[in-house]
Formats: structure tokens, sequence, C-alpha cells
């Protein structure tokens, strides 16, 4: 059985979202701090901070919280700016508060202090500055939702007509309207038919009315208080509305509720099947502006239900990441019985059986599929993190960096992106380090002042392609060459592709920096990049142009639990080649074989292919077969054959990892429990072509 | 044309004051024009002489057109809903 969580798991979880939330909305603040919506965004964090930290006895961490939410309170007012200077103090708060959260009893009380008295200046600052030149916003300019509270909205019509004397007794319809608008979402729609000719107007006499629909998240008192002093002498009904995420009412409905028509009416108009509200102003039934006024309420009643819909469709639940795991494991399990099943029903003569092991399969395929569903994560959770990196580091090194990215929708399993973080880390602050160029020197190249960081995600077949691109001055190919020929890895005037230069970048104790800064230079980092790719079955790709920049692309499989495989086999061994590497299969008697003279290609419809005898690189006794399969697999741009003895099938594969005995293997990324109960190794396609390649080479040399 | 210059302070104790004028303007059976950018604050009682002075010079067939008229004299039309009858969006 799990376990559940207790309050307190629940509180820490629930605070590293709403951190996580606020450091996202500080960063776009500080681009645009004038943003109300941004500016209540981070109140509402703060505020809900404090409340459950204090509910949950996380005394501290409320009390500290609280100060900055007064902070943000002045924001709000508008009596405090949304400073650079704020954002940068918020966000060494924020980390005090991660402290606070995750290690209270190592919580620096000094450092706390000194960051509330800084927030006490700069409210006290700004307090100076409004009082000489005060410019408190009025009511219309605040934003509605003090307490707001999206999920529950209610609607609230209006009527209202002020008597006579409404104006010679001081009141101001506008002040009222523009209390009411503060409340919510306001529609307003006049009624004029009292209004006299010019020459017969009293003008201090008000023959003005409305009709209001107010979407808010206010209670009735809060609207019986704006009416507090008109509603002797005013005719006024407030009536609440109803919501329901079913339909709305219709036109005609609220029409006929309202009693501005009769439900004959409206059955006559719908009759003939014309706009309904112009057709009841044509004849005479209801004025045009109370079918506005109508309207309006429809809309938002419509958009009141939409709020509320959405509302439902999207409520989630809070699920410990073990679970998950474990909840895979089970379906790996279940894959796993039932390709024995299969395997049994084959053998047996009973077509019930067989129909019945057909829609286990079915099933299995399916919870397979919803289960790693599950395990998604869009990958811009983690690209949202790195923005503080880059702000931060960019004013460690004062070189100006802009961010961009694309693709943050892009969904990867929960596993990959956790392992993804500590590597992505890395080369962004390579590349802002190395990469980028000072200003001056940009300058000089007539490039734009600000260097540009491009993280980006996309799906490529069964993988998510990551790149990480700079606009800085690339790698230096003379001192890497120089570099790796220092350390060996590279033979004086041997000569090497960009790709095998570049790849000794990712050798451990390997920089060409000249010197060694706190951020990087030290030759430690890629290499941690490079085995952690690895260890995701993963491969890295640079490119780079000098002057231009570097690209660096993560390729990485989708998911790590379970894939689509191919199942092959030689003498009694049996391998997975996956699926998603694979394009086709084709045949390779023994005179075709004799006919490419040994050299290893093949004629496919005119095109030249490479092949691989999979019996001589693994080391598989016995002779083969008369006629061998050619499993004709796709490695980027090119197409590589795989010799083997027989094609089996299609194989739901769960991945098992290797022991760790066997883990260096190169060639192989796992294995699998075949129907039988056997075992068959997963063939690491990129790997085994390199490790062939190489020793194809070796064997040429010799 | 009929020129109507607003003042900057449309409150209540400027309404009497404006509607003789706009009584008088609408008297010259000419096309009104109302110069409103000096407008800074604008009364309920405001707006409701000019509605009247809409509709009827409507009914007169006679042309109203704004010139500049100011954010405040706009917003507060939109914030008692007449602005649409008071042709303050388009102007």
């Amino acid at each position: 059985m799990t376990r559940s969580m207790n309050p307190s798991d629940t509180f820490r979880q629930e605070a590293a979202d709403l951190l996580a939330t606020l450091e996202t909305t500080l960063l776009d603040l500080e681009e645009t701090p004038d943003d109300r919506d941004l500016i209540d965004q981070a109140f509402r964090c703060l505020h809900t901070l404090k409340g459950s930290g204090a509910m949950f006895g996380w005394e501290a961490l409320a009390a500290f919280t609280h100060h900055i939410e007064t902070a943000f309170q002045k924001v709000r007012d508008g009596v405090l700016k949304a400073s650079r200077d704020l954002v940068t103090l918020t966000l060494a708060a924020l980390d005090h508060i991660q402290v606070l959260l995750e290690q209270p009893e190592q919580a620096d009380r000094v450092r706390g202090d000194a960051l509330l008295a800084a927030f006490v200046d700069l409210a006290a600052a700004a307090s100076d500055r409004s009082s000489r030149g005060k410019s408190s916003l009025p009511a219309s300019q605040r934003k509605p939702g003090h307490s707001a509270n999206s999920g529950s909205e209610r609607v609230f019509r209006i009527h209202w007509r002020p008597g006579h004397d409404v104006l010679a007794l001081g009141g101001n319809p506008l002040l009222l309207l523009d209390e009411l608008r503060s409340l919510g979402k306001c529609a307003v729609t006049p009624m004029t038919d009292q209004i006299p000719a010019l020459e017969a107007l009293d003008p201090t006499r008000c023959y003005l009315g409305w009709h209001i629909v107010l979407t808010t998240s206010a209670d009735r008192t809060a609207l019986d208080d704006v009416f507090i002093f008109v509603a002797d002498q005013s005719e006024l009904v407030i009536d609440e509305i109803p919501v329901t995420a079913e339909t709305p009412p219709r036109l005609g409905e609220i029409l006929v509720e309202r009693g501005d028509v009769q439900a004959a009416d409206v059955e006559e108009a719908l009759s003939r099947q014309q706009r309904l509200g112009t057709l009841l102003v044509q004849s005479g039934k209801v004025s045009k502006e109370r079918v506005a006024s109508a309207l309006g309420e429809q809309r938002h009643l419509h958009e009141a239900a939409k709020a509320h819909e959405s509302a439902a469709s999207s409520s989630t639940i809070r699920v410990p990441a073990e679970r998950l795991d474990s909840l895979m494991d089970q379906v790996g399990e279940l894959v796993i019985a039932q390709a024995r099943l299969q395997q049994t029903t084959v053998n047996a003569d009973n077509p019930l059986l067989k129909s019945i092991a057909e829609d286990i399969g079915r099933l299995a395929a399916e919870l397979r599929d919803t289960t790693m569903g599950v395990r998604m994560l869009p990958i811009g959770t983690l690209f949202g993190q790195f923005r503080r990196v880059v702000r931060d580091l960019s004013r460690d090194l004062s070189k100006s960096v802009e961010l961009t990215m694309a693709g943050e929708d892009t969904e990867l399993d929960k596993t990959v992106i956790e392992n993804l973080k500590d590597p992505l880390v890395h080369l962004i602050r390579n590349a802002i380090d190395h990469g980028i160029d000072t200003a001056e020197q940009r300058q000089a190249q007539g490039k734009p002042t600000a260097g540009r960081v491009h993280l980006s995600a996309v799906h490529s077949g069964a993988q998510v392609l990551i790149t990480i691109e700079d606009d800085g001055r690339g790698i230096n190919r003379v001192a890497t060459r120089t570099k790796a020929e220092e350390r060996g890895l590279i033979q004086p005037g041997q000569e090497v592709t960009d790709a095998e230069l570049f790849a000794c970048i990712f050798e451990a104790g390997f920089s060409t920096a000249a010197s060694v800064t706190n951020i990087s230079g030290r030759g430690v980092g890629m290499d941690v990049v490079k085995r952690t790719i690895d260890s995701l079955r993963g491969s890295i790709d640079v490119a780079s142009v000098a002057n231009k920049g570097t690209a660096i692309t993560l390729k990485l499989p989708l998911t790590l639990a379970i894939i689509d495989g191919l199942l092959v086999q030689m003498e009694n061994e049996r391998y997975v080649v996956p699926l998603s590497a694979v394009e086709e299969c084709v045949e390779l008697s023994r005179q075709e074989e004799e006919h490419s003279g040994g050299r290893g290609f093949l004629n496919i419809r005119g095109e030249i292919v490479a092949f691989i005898r999979l019996r001589q690189l693994l080391g598989v006794p016995g002779a083969a077969p008369d006629i061998q399969k050619v499993v004709v697999v796709a490695l980027g741009e090119s197409r590589v054959g795989l010799v083997v003895d027989q094609v089996i099938g299609q194989y739901q594969t769960v991945i098992k990892s290797l022991c760790r005995l066997h883990r260096d293997l190169e060639g192989f990324s796992g294995a699998t429990i075949l129907g039988d109960g056997s075992v068959a190794l997963i063939l690491d396609i990129p790997h085994l072509i390199k490790f062939a390649r190489e020793r194809e080479t070796a064997l040429r040399t010799v | 044309m009929t020129t109507i210059e607003c003042q900057a302070e449309l409150d209540i104790a400027a309404a009497g004051a404006l509607h003789q004028q706009l009584l008088g303007a609408l008297q010259a059976g000419e096309p009104l024009e109302i110069e409103a950018q000096a407008v800074r604050r604008v009364h309920a009682a405001v707006l409701q002489l000019f509605l009247s002075l809409v509709n009827e010079a409507q009914s007169l067939d006679l042309p109203v057109r704004w010139r500049n008229p100011s954010p405040a004299l706009v917003e507060s039309a939109q914030l008692l809903g007449v602005a649409d009858q008071l042709k303050l969006d388009s102007a």
C-alpha cells in the first residue's frame, strides 16, 4: 500500500508550486512592470503562501512572507513601483523562503532580517515619493478581484432607476457605476426612454436608469453596500442569476423571465426564424435597449458558464511520483504477462482463448499508452526555471543576454525531464560564459549588443530534440584541437571531422578556457552532461560556426520504460531492435551476399546501403542460413542494414536495465523478458553502428 | 455650423449654464460641433444633457459632431453606458 501524504508534505508541495509560479511572474513583471494581472498574481501567490504557511504551522515562513506581501499590496495600490530593484529583492527573498521551507533550522535569521529591512527601505522611499506627488488610482483603474476567486464567480442582474432628485441630493451615478465596475465585469445598458426634449429638461433631475449585469466574485452584501445611500430614493432590483455549466438560457427565456416580454410573443417571433431581438423590437414588443441589455446578460452568462466548465474540466489531482512509477512497473509486468499469454495461445487450438488473448493484448497496449501519457510533462516546466539562471548569470557577468524559447509544450517522460535539468543548466551556463561574447566584441562584429540564447524542444519520431543555441563566438576549433592533441585525444596531423573534434569537449577535464571563472571553465560539466544524456539513451550533436554561434542538440527518447520493438533472431538468441529506428526489412540471399563481394553493401532500389553482419559483430557461433534478413535502420541521415537470421515480428518491449556488471557493454541499451520467459537484449543502434565502424577501421588499419 | 466649447469641469453646477448654451445652439438650426478637448471631469447630469441634445438634433436632422473629446469624457460616457448613443465611441 502506498502511504498517504501528510499535511506538511502537502504544504511543501503547494509552496514549491507557488514559489515556481511566483518566480515566473516576477521575471515577467520585470519586463512589463505595469501589468496589473502579473502584480495581482504575485500578490495572490504571496498571500496564499502566507495563509497556508500559517495554517500548517510554518510560522517563520508566514511571518517573513507577510512583509513581502505588504510590499506587493503597496504595488497594487500604486504606491510602490514594481521596479527592477523590487524584483531582484523579491527573488532573493524567494530563495530565503525556499530555505525556510526545506531546512528551516538552517535559515539565516540575519539574512532574513536584512532582506526585510531592504523591503521596508524600498517601501519607505516609495511613500516619500508618493506623498510628494500622490497618484493613487481611481476605482475604475483598479483591477477587480481583491478577494479574487475565479472559481466562485456569480452573475447579478441589477435594475436601477435612481429617484428624480438623486442629482440634486448630491448623488452622481457615475461614481456608483465606477464602484460597481471595480467589483467585477460589468455590462451597463442605459434606459434613456424618459429623457425629455432639451427644452423641457431640468438639468438637476435624473431621467436615466440602468440595466446592469455584473459578473463578480463579491457577494450580495458588497453590492448592497454600493447602493446603500441611494437605495431609498431608487427603483432598485438586484437578482442573482444562477450560473450552471449547462447551456445558459436563450435570449427569449431571459426576456420572459425579466418580464420584458410575453412567452407567446417569443414563440411567435421564433416561428418566423429571424434574429429574435430585431423581430421583437420591430414588432414593438420591447425596446431596442432592453434587447441589448438582455443580450449583454446572455453574454455574461455564456462566459461565466464557460469559466465554470473549464474550471471543472481542468480539475487535477496531485499524486506522489512513486505511485506513478509503481503503476508503470505494474503495466510493464502486465505487458510481459500478456506476451506470454499470446505465445501460449499461438500453440493452443482454442479460438475462444485466442480472442480473449487479443482483447487483453489490445487493452494492455492502451493501458501502456495511457500510463505513459500520465507520466508525460511539458518541458516548459523545466525551461521556465532557466529564466532565473540566465537572469542571474547575465547580471554576474555583466552580459546582456536574452533567453528565448520554443516548443515549451513538448512533452517528455517525467524521469527524462528530471534528469535533464543539470545538463541543461551546464549547457546554458557554458553558452553564456564561453559562447556569448562581450558587448564590445559583439558591437565590433555588428551583432546586436544583447546576446541571445534560444532553447527549443521538438518531437521527431520517437525522439525529442532539445536544442540550446547561442549567437556567440562559436567553438574555437584551433584551441580545441590543440587541447585535444595535448591530451592525446587526437594525433597531431590526424584528419578529423567537426563531429569528432567537438566530441572532445565532452571528455572529462577538457577545457579551453584561459581563465577559470566560478561559472565555468573548470572542465567539469560537459563530461557530466554527456554521461547523463547517455544514461537517458540519448545522444548529443554539436554544430558551431565561428562568430555566429553554437547549437547543441540533445536527442532523447520519449520514454525510458516501454518501447515498440522488432524481435529478430540469430541461432537461438533473440534481440530487439527499437521499432522507431526500423525503416524496412529485406531479404539477403547467399548469392546477393557473395555478389556484394564481402564489402558489405546492398543495393536497395538503387540506393547503396551498407550492412553489418550482426553474427560477426556479436560473435554468434554457427553458420548463417541460406536466406538471411536485413533490417534497415535509419540513423540520422544515413541508413544501415543489420543482417540477422530471422525477423520474428513486432514486440512490445519493457526495458529492464542491465545489471551493473554489464552496464558498460556498448551496443545494448537494456534487456527485456520475452513471452516464454527467456531474455532478449535490446540493441542500441547508434552505439552499435559506432562500434561496428570502429572495428571496421581497426581491421582495415591492421 | 455652431460650435459649443466645453469647459474643463462639467460638474452639476455647470449643468444649468450648459443647458442654456445647448438650447441656444439648437435654436440656431445649424450643424453642431462640440469642442470637448478641455473636459477633465464630467457629471452624469451633463451626459444626460448631451443625450437629450443628440436625440433632439437627430429628430431635427441636424448633424452633431464631437471635436477632440477628451479621454475623461469618453471614459465617463462608457461607464454610464451612453457612449454609443452619444456617438462618442467612434469620435
